[in-house]
């Protein structure tokens, strides 16, 4: 069993797995850059070492800086948490050279999947459907124009070495092909280090359905069904829910099936994710495989009642899986939404700042996993997703209504948040009626703002005007008129002493 | 008691009348009953023509942060200046504003210049994208705040304008 793990990242994922890793009995050390200093992962752990300046390169993303400081602390073991270096197989193979165990897949395992082409060749391979398209990369304008044609038009340019949707452009013409060309290796080169494009058809209105799966290093792998990821922002995913309205238990099942395939076909160890799209004639094709815990890695949790943080750590402990097929089963309905530290009414553009005051809600089904508290400063440096609110319900109406009771219970003041865009998006038609296409919120949230209903505005004027009238009060003098409301001997009326009633 | 807050971009007034324990507020046409558990700090509870709210408050910078039912809004209570309209009279001043806190990378006026609406007076950068700060109108440049390498908050003045 790993007897010392270094988490090697911040927020709300680090104490996610500190958690898990003190449960499990190990020593735990965290990470931070400066601006970190006061965060609260930092104090969850054991011990805590700064790695550098907050920009991330000099930091988070520091190799050398993380690969010392895990051999300082005599760390056996590094988590590396989503985003920064969780996929980097770089990284990985530092870890596995200096004899720390990496808490995810095998470096070759990470060049194999961060590879679009290379992946989508090994599915086609192991018979799993991928979206028709390319299977090299771009030679020149004229290669491309050609495989165009033979996909039909609209196609989708893709970075081989991409994420995040940086280097992708939807052509519709084979005019716009060039440009989209041109622009597209260009962010690919910019984001990646690396011009590699390819193109496959382009699907409208997929749905984005991901598979869970856990693999041991005895070669058992388990699947833990699927979550339905389809409202997006910028490819950036708001809210996710399991299980998906798309799918019938035999889909489930077959699909299921196919991820525990591609998973085996990669030689995959560890927690994945493997993801597929479906198009609106409900075809659905393999898209990518991501190769770390999720992000929105609750909700698999709050139905099946699997810890995925605590089974990574087992699986890089070196015990088998403890799980079979048979054993995994879902229960009820779980919906999570993504707290971001940004403003909605403002193209989502980025909201730092202090946090003057946190309340979380709470009550059973209700989780947050959060890496923020009254008083924390919010910086510019890092992705600003504050916390996720994740809810349970025995059917998805009783999570979704408990998901909107809560998001009005979350209070962070002081710092523009997506808390009462999410509020909006749960309580619209189209996502009580499980119309959850990546679509959601151009079609249905466009020109969103913040003001709800004049009810809202008249109770903040009250209430400001209130509390004003409280705090005015209280300067004047010793006995005033805000006084007598809060003493008892004036308000309780008629009361006697000593007798019983009657 | 009379107040005026500001609420986005809205200035709304209100007044507060306490009878027999009961607070009546008004604004505008709107009449509303208000009562209110004294030893509720945060969230405020307050029963508005018998419904019942939980309002959650903090204050920064001379600003109030209120929440209510998931939504939020930033209040700012301005002083009633008697007789005094707010625009002040002949000499009317313009603030601009960042829209969101960053870094300011260029000044592209001094004070005393004539600027068109729409010339651009400012760009400030956050997260690597940059914002264009325009003029709202015709005008002269009365004063700026700010320098290049300077760090802004969202919603302080950096440049304020005078029409002429």
């Amino acid at each position: 069993m790993i007897r010392r793990l270094l988490v090697a990242n911040r927020g709300e994922i680090a104490i996610r797995v500190l958690r898990a890793a003190k449960e499990l009995g190990m020593m735990t050390v965290a990470v931070y850059s400066t601006s970190d200093r006061d965060s609260p992962h930092v104090e969850f752990a054991d011990d805590a070492v700064c790695v550098g300046e907050p920009a991330p390169l000099e930091s988070y993303l520091n190799i050398n800086k993380l690969i010392d400081t895990a051999k300082m602390v005599c760390a056996d073991a590094v988590h590396p948490g989503y985003g920064f270096l969780a996929e980097n197989p770089a990284f990985a193979r530092r870890c596995e050279s200096a004899r720390l165990t990496f808490v995810g897949p095998s470096s070759g395992t990470l060049s194999l999947v961060g590879d679009k082409l290379e992946s989508r060749k090994t599915m086609r391979k192991a018979g799993i459907p991928v979206i028709p398209g390319m299977y090299t990369r771009v030679k020149d304008v004229k290669h491309c124009a050609d495989e165009a044609r033979g996909l039909g038009f609209p196609v989708l340019v893709k970075a081989s070495l991409g994420g995040g949707g940086k280097g992708m452009r939807v052509v519709r013409r084979k005019e716009e092909l060039g440009d989209a060309l041109a622009s597209g290796r260009r962010e690919a080169k910019s984001a990646f280090g690396d011009e590699s494009v390819y193109i496959e058809r382009y699907i409208e209105r997929p749905r984005h359905i991901e598979f869970q799966i856990l693999g041991d290093r005895y070669g058992n792998i388990v699947h833990l069904f699927e979550r339905e990821c389809s409202i997006q922002r910028r490819h950036q995913k708001l809210v996710e829910e399991t299980p998906s309205v798309a799918l019938d238990s035999e889909l489930r099942r077959k699909i299921g099936q196919l991820a525990v395939k591609a998973a085996r076909s990669v030689g995959y160890t560890n927690a994945g994710t493997i993801e597929f799209l479906f198009d609106e004639e409900g075809h659905f094709y393999f898209l990518e495989v991501n190769a770390r815990i999720q992000v929105e890695h609750p909700i698999t949790e709050s139905t099946t009642g699997v810890d995925l943080v605590k089974q990574q750590l087992l699986i890089a402990s070196g015990e088998p899986l403890h799980l079979s097929q048979e054993d995994v089963s879902q229960r009820g309905h779980a919906i999570e939404c993504r707290i971001y530290a940004e403003d909605p009414e403002n193209q989502f553009l980025p909201s730092p700042g202090k946090i003057i005051y946190l309340h979380e809600p709470s009550g059973p089904g209700v989780r947050t996993d959060s890496g923020i508290r009254t008083g924390f400063e919010v910086t510019r440096f890092y992705d600003p997703i504050l916390s996720k609110l994740v809810v349970w319900g025995e059917d998805r109406e009783t999570a979704r209504r408990k998901g909107v009771l809560a998001l009005s219970d979350y209070v962070i003041l002081g710092i523009r948040t997506t808390v009462g865009f999410l509020l909006d998006v749960l309580q619209h038609p189209a996502f009580i009626e499980g119309k959850t296409h990546t679509d959601f919120i151009e079609r249905n949230m466009s020109g969103w703002s913040e003001s709800g209903t004049d009810e809202h505005l008249n109770v903040a004027l009250i209430a400001s005007a209130i509390d004003s009238c409280r705090k005015s009060s209280t300067r004047r003098g010793p006995v005033t008129v805000w006084e007598e409301t809060r003493n008892p001997w004036l308000t309780l009326g008629r009361w006697r002493t000593g007798h019983m009633r009657g | 008691m009379d107040f005026q807050f500001r609420i986005r971009g809205n200035i709304h007034r209100i007044s507060v009348e306490r009878k027999d324990g009961m607070y009546t507020v008004r604004h505008g046409d709107s009449e509303w009953t208000v009562e209110f558990n004294p030893s509720s700090e945060n969230p405020l509870t307050l029963r508005v023509n018998g419904k019942v709210h939980r309002v959650y408050m903090a204050e920064a910078e001379g600003r109030q942060y209120v929440s209510i039912m998931g939504k939020q809004f930033c209040v700012e209570r301005h002083e009633i200046r008697s007789g005094l309209s707010e625009a002040g009279g002949f000499g009317q001043a313009s603030t601009v504003c960042p829209p969101m806190p960053g870094m300011v990378v260029n000044v592209n006026v001094v004070e005393g210049d004539i600027v068109e609406k729409n010339q651009s007076l400012a760009v400030v950068e956050a997260m690597k994208m940059e914002n264009d700060l325009k003029s709202p109108m015709k005008g002269k440049v009365k004063k700026v705040h700010v320098s290049p390498g300077d760090l802004v908050d969202a919603g302080k003045p950096i440049i304020e304008l005078e029409a002429i």
